[in-house]
C-alpha cells in the first residue's frame, strides 16, 4: 500500500504525540520523516493546548532512563509537567531537535534548595525546549513576617533551563505565593496557577514569556 | 427545459475507462482539476489516469454530498462516518484520489481515519497495516519495545 511521503506525513500531521511517539519506531522513514524540524513546525501549529500530567500523575516522571529516543520534543504544546513540591531526586530524560538525551537533573545542587514547581515551556524565537523551576531556598523557607501577621516566601528564585547548554541559569525571584500549581504552557507562555499570596485569600496566575 | 439540461456538466474519466458525468457545482471541489473545465473545454472528456472507477464513484458520491446545501450538519457527520467504513485498500486508495484531485476536506477526513486506526497500535501493527518491512537493528527494535511498554503501561500493566 504505498503511499507517497507526502501524505504519510499529512496522516502522520493529524495523530497524537502518544501516536507520533510510537510511529518514529515503525520504520527509518517515518522516524526521519518526524525527526525533522518542518514536522514538529506543523503538528505544533495544529495541536490543541492541552494540561496532560499533573500533580499526582508520574507517568512521565516513570520514564525508563534506558530511553534512547526523546518522549517530549515533539510538541511542546501538548506537553506540561508537574514536579510537585517535594525534595525526591528525580530525572527527566527531555530531548532536542538533535536527538541526544540530555539529563536535567531536577533535584537541586544544594541542600538548602528545594524544588516548588517545575514547568516546560518551548521558545519560539530560538526554537528551544526549556525547562522552568521555582526553588526554595536557605534555612528560612517559611519565614513568618510579623508584619500585619503575613507569611511571605522571600527566598524563591527561578532559574530557566535551555535544552542544549546543561546549566540552569538564575532568572530572579518569584512572586510570592504559598504554592503554585499546575505548569501549563501555552503559545510561549507558561503559566502557574498561584495560591494563597502573602497571607491573603489571593490566587493568581503567574506566568513566563519567552526568554 | 429540464433542470438538468439548465446545469453545466463535466465529464471525467476513470483509468479504467469508465466516464462519469459529473454537475459543474460539484466537480468544483477538485481543486487541482478545476482549471480545465473552468477554461470552458465544454464537452470534452477529463482523463484521470490514475484513478479506479470504483474510488472515482465513491469521490464523486462525497463531493456531490458535501455540495448539497441542503443537507444538514448531523446528515453530513453520518455520511462521513458511513463513508469511511471500508477496507483499507479502498480507504488508502480514497486518500490518493484526495490527494491527486486536491479535495481538503476528503484528504483531511480519510487521513484522520487513518490516523484513528494507528492509534492504540503497536509498531508491529502499524507496520502490518502500512506494509512496511522492518528495517530496524535489533538495538532499535529493542529500544521501539520500551517505548511501546512505555506508552502503553495501561495495557501491559497486567502482564
Amino acid at each position: 500500500m504505498d503511499l507517497p511521503e507526502h501524505i504519510i506525513l499529512e496522516i502522520l500531521l493529524h495523530l497524537s504525540v502518544k501516536g507520533i511517539v510510537m510511529c518514529k519506531c515503525v520504520c527509518k522513514t517515518w522516524q526521519h520523516l518526524i525527526s525533522s524540524h518542518h514536522f514538529t513546525k506543523h503538528h505544533f501549529a495544529r495541536s490543541k493546548a492541552l494540561h496532560v500530567i499533573e500533580s499526582g500523575q508520574q507517568v512521565i516522571l516513570k520514564l525508563d532512563t534506558k530511553l534512547k529516543s526523546p518522549l517530549l520534543n515533539v510538541d511542546a504544546q501538548e506537553i506540561a509537567f508537574h514536579e510537585g513540591n517535594t525534595k525526591r531526586k528525580r530525572t527527566i530524560n527531555l530531548d532536542t531537535k538533535n536527538h541526544k538525551i540530555i539529563i536535567v537533573n531536577s533535584s537541586p545542587s544544594n541542600a538548602d534548595e528545594s524544588t516548588v514547581s517545575c514547568g516546560f515551556g518551548f521558545c519560539q524565537q530560538t526554537n528551544q525546549y526549556k525547562v522552568l523551576r521555582v526553588l526554595s531556598q536557605g534555612k528560612n523557607q517559611h519565614a513568618k513576617s510579623q508584619i500585619e501577621g503575613t507569611t511571605f516566601y522571600p527566598y524563591r528564585v527561578v532559574e530557566i533551563h535551555t535544552l542544549q547548554t546543561k546549566s540552569w541559569r538564575n532568572i530572579g525571584f518569584a512572586p510570592s505565593f504559598q504554592s503554585i500549581t499546575s505548569p501549563t504552557y501555552l503559545n510561549g507562555v507558561l503559566y502557574w496557577i498561584g495560591d494563597g499570596c502573602s497571607g491573603k485569600d489571593l490566587n493568581g496566575v503567574l506566568y513566563w514569556i519567552g526568554d | 427545459m429540464s433542470s438538468t439540461e439548465a446545469k453545466k456538466m463535466v465529464v471525467l474519466k476513470s483509468f479504467d475507462g469508465v466516464t462519469f458525468e459529473v454537475e459543474e457545482s460539484v466537480a468544483v471541489q477538485f481543486e487541482s482539476i478545476r482549471h480545465m473545465f473552468e477554461d470552458n473545454l465544454a464537452g470534452s472528456v477529463i482523463p484521470l489516469s490514475n484513478i479506479k472507477s470504483e474510488i472515482l464513484s465513491k469521490v464523486i458520491d462525497y463531493c456531490k454530498r458535501h455540495a448539497d446545501d441542503t443537507t444538514d450538519e448531523e446528515d453530513l457527520k453520518a455520511f462521513d462516518a458511513d463513508f469511511v467504513k471500508v477496507e483499507h485498500g479502498t480507504l488508502f486508495d480514497i486518500i490518493r484520489a484526495a490527494n491527486y484531485l486536491n479535495i481538503k476536506s476528503l484528504l483531511d477526513l480519510t487521513c484522520q481515519t487513518v490516523a484513528d486506526m494507528i492509534k492504540g497500535k503497536t509498531p508491529a501493527e502499524i507496520r502490518e497495516l502500512f506494509n512496511i518491512s522492518d528495517e530496524f537493528t535489533p538495538e532499535e527494535e529493542e529500544e521501539a519495545s520500551i517505548i511501546t511498554r512505555f506508552i502503553y503501561m495501561d495495557r501491559y500493566a497486567d502482564c
